[in-house]
């Protein structure tokens, strides 16, 4: 039973080492553009390489034969001639001929009628038996014209039954073809050793031009990446002196930037306007519903219920545009957030009486002992503002009856400031964006929401020199925990 | 895995010149050769297995059974020697063979998605 679970883990350890091999290296070879072009260069090289040397080898084979051949023919055509030129000879004058018209390589006899063989006599180097009786078995119906390689111990010989004579014998001839084989060899060995010389060299050029065209590529890639708009003023890329489309690929690049900077201005410019235009208006409104609130007691309760609801959607409105405009500010580098000891504890227990009374909700405190110091260094007003926002923001997404939870904590080095609640939780795929502008997590869409209160709360605790982080848990509550710098 | 396919890729203009000039390899040579063709068609027979719900039926019966036939055929050559009959149509074959092989692994996009479907099953 152990055997075998190690067995199955060892085949299972075995096959994710080879899937991973085996994903690494296609993208190795087809997921870059430098792979893909390397293959590419590899396939090039080595079709030509072999398209070449086949051929090449293809026609020295066919040269070699055509060769042979020609010479046997020129050989035989002679002695043809010679023999039926004087007529009816005897076997020794037969025998003189044959041994005239043959060579060192090439050889000439003759097949009477009946089968008896009529060959040169060569004390030095006769005819090889074995050769007579390959030429004859190759060609066993005695084709005329017919040529036919042999092979025997390790030589090669061209045969051909050239015609039949009118004496009624039939002129055979044969030729030793080995001669070229070295030659071949030879063909081959400097084929392979320019064919390594040129996939080396071509893959080293490859290698450098595709490189020499990613770099800007990448850096173009990296560059995109970190782009924000705070660093869209400042994000054009040097012009390669590279292939044409990379240049005009970065010119159009830091053109696009730069019309994205110029949008993103315009836009702010118009947040800041509009939040201002806004204000003055919504003052006005809010103040005008609060007198006749305090001025018409005579109203129905009904109406005064709706001046009521009319004069918080206005709140809420004015906390929005002032939101709007922190982050205008804070774009532009004209946001103005102070740096002096502030003492925690009476602005916790201040915010949370009132907060309390105000969304009529449970509110607890938790301090850290006597005697601890509780004074940080940010901006009171800004505190406020960010303990306010996160309350509200507890209250909005948990149920009335669950209360929320603030504690401080403090030590040498941090103050550290925590809103609990035990409400609907952020959404894991939510929690890394929460303090993004405008984003709203997934689970938020029947409450009224415009998603910038979170980021103003970053910005101003970032501006203080502070920082904040959460963790939640979807249905069972978030906890924003806030750091602050202690004063000196 | 790239020096196998490199390797398969060499193999395919020396089957090609073996076949063409059947007088330049000498026994010895040409054992190798017939015995590293045959080996190098080892390994896609295996993926063919391994992957065989995940490809198409018909191009990988063919390519199975070819290389089926050529792993026999030559592992016989390799152990006989020289002096096979028709041995250049043998050659032919194995360079085609092997051309299948870089075929399989470049153009098969099953092993990728292999993994993938043996963590869901698992």
């Amino acid at each position: 039973m152990l055997i075998k679970r190690i067995l199955a883990r060892l085949s299972d350890q075995e096959q994710d080492w080879s899937m991973n091999r085996s994903r690494n290296w296609r993208s190795r070879l087809t997921g870059t553009m430098l792979g893909q072009l390397q293959l590419a260069t590899y396939a090039a090289v080595l079709l030509g390489f072999t398209g070449a040397t086949s051929t090449g080898l293809l026609l020295s084979e066919r040269s070699r034969l055509r060769v042979g051949e020609a010479e046997l023919l020129t050989a035989s055509a002679a002695l043809a001639f010679r023999l039926e030129s004087q007529g009816d000879q005897g076997e020794t004058l037969i025998v003189q001929e044959l041994q005239n018209h043959s060579s060192l390589r090439t050889n000439l006899w003759l097949e009477q009628p009946d089968g008896q063989l009529i060959t040169p006599r060569r004390d030095h180097r006769p005819i090889p038996a074995a050769l007579l009786k390959a030429a004859a078995t190759a060609n066993p119906l005695r084709e005329q014209g017919e040529s036919n390689l042999i092979v025997l111990q390790e030589r090669e010989y061209l045969t051909l039954l050239d015609r039949r004579l009118r004496s009624g014998d039939l002129l055979w001839s044969s030729t030793e073809i080995s001669g070229l084989g070295p030659a071949q060899s030879e063909f081959l060995a400097w084929m392979i050793l320019i064919w390594g010389s040129s996939l080396s060299g071509s893959l080293l050029l490859v290698s450098l031009l595709v490189k020499r065209i990613t770099k800007p590529l990448q850096e173009l890639s990296s560059r995109s990446a970190e782009l924000t708009a705070e660093g869209l003023q400042t994000a054009a890329l040097p012009v390669p002196r590279g292939p044409q489309e990379l240049s005009q690929l970065t010119r159009t690049y830091n053109a696009l930037t730069e019309r994205l900077a110029q949008s993103w201005s315009q836009q702010r410019q118009f947040v800041s306007a509009v939040s201002h235009e806004l204000q003055a208006p919504l003052t006005l409104v809010s103040g005008s519903l609060k007198r006749v609130i305090r001025k018409a007691p005579q109203l129905e309760a009904q109406l005064v219920q709706r001046l009521h609801d009319a004069e918080e959607e206005t709140i809420g409105m004015q906390q929005l545009l002032n939101d709007l405009l922190d982050l205008s500010r804070s774009d532009s580098g004209r946001l103005q957030v102070k740096q002096e000891p502030v003492d925690l504890r009476p602005l916790l227990d201040e915010v949370v009486r009132a907060q309390g009374t105000a969304l009529g909700r449970e509110l607890t405190l938790e301090l850290p002992a006597e005697g601890s110091s509780s004074m940080a260094l940010g901006d009171a007003a800004r505190l406020r503002q960010v303990l306010l926002n996160l309350i509200e923001n507890a209250h909005k997404y948990s149920p009335p009856e669950q209360p929320i939870q603030l504690r401080l904590r403090s030590d040498i080095n941090n103050l550290t400031l925590e809103v609990e609640d035990r409400g609907i939780g952020i959404p894991l795929q939510d929690q890394a964006y929460v303090f993004d502008r405008f984003h709203r997590g997934a689970n938020t869409t029947g409450q009224s929401g415009s998603g910038v209160g979170l980021s103003v709360v970053k910005l101003l605790l970032e501006a203080m020199g502070g920082s904040i982080k959460v963790r939640s848990e979807p249905g069972m509550g978030s906890c924003f925990r806030i750091q602050l710098r202690p004063a000196p | 895995m790239i020096p196998y396919l490199i390797l398969v890729s060499l193999l395919v203009p020396a089957n090609l010149w073996a076949s063409i000039t059947p007088h330049l390899h000498s026994d010895l040579s040409m054992r190798v050769l017939h015995g590293v063709s045959t080996l190098v068609l080892l390994p896609p027979l295996f993926s063919l297995w391994r992957q065989r719900r995940q490809i198409q039926r018909l191009p990988a019966l063919l390519l199975a059974s070819f290389a089926v036939v050529l792993v026999v055929v030559n592992s016989k050559i390799t152990a006989m020697g020289m002096g096979v009959q028709y041995g250049w149509v043998d050659h032919l074959f194995l360079a085609i063979a092997c051309m299948a092989v870089l075929a399989f692994y470049l153009l098969n996009e099953a092993e990728d998605e292999l993994p993938e479907q043996e963590t869901s099953t698992s």
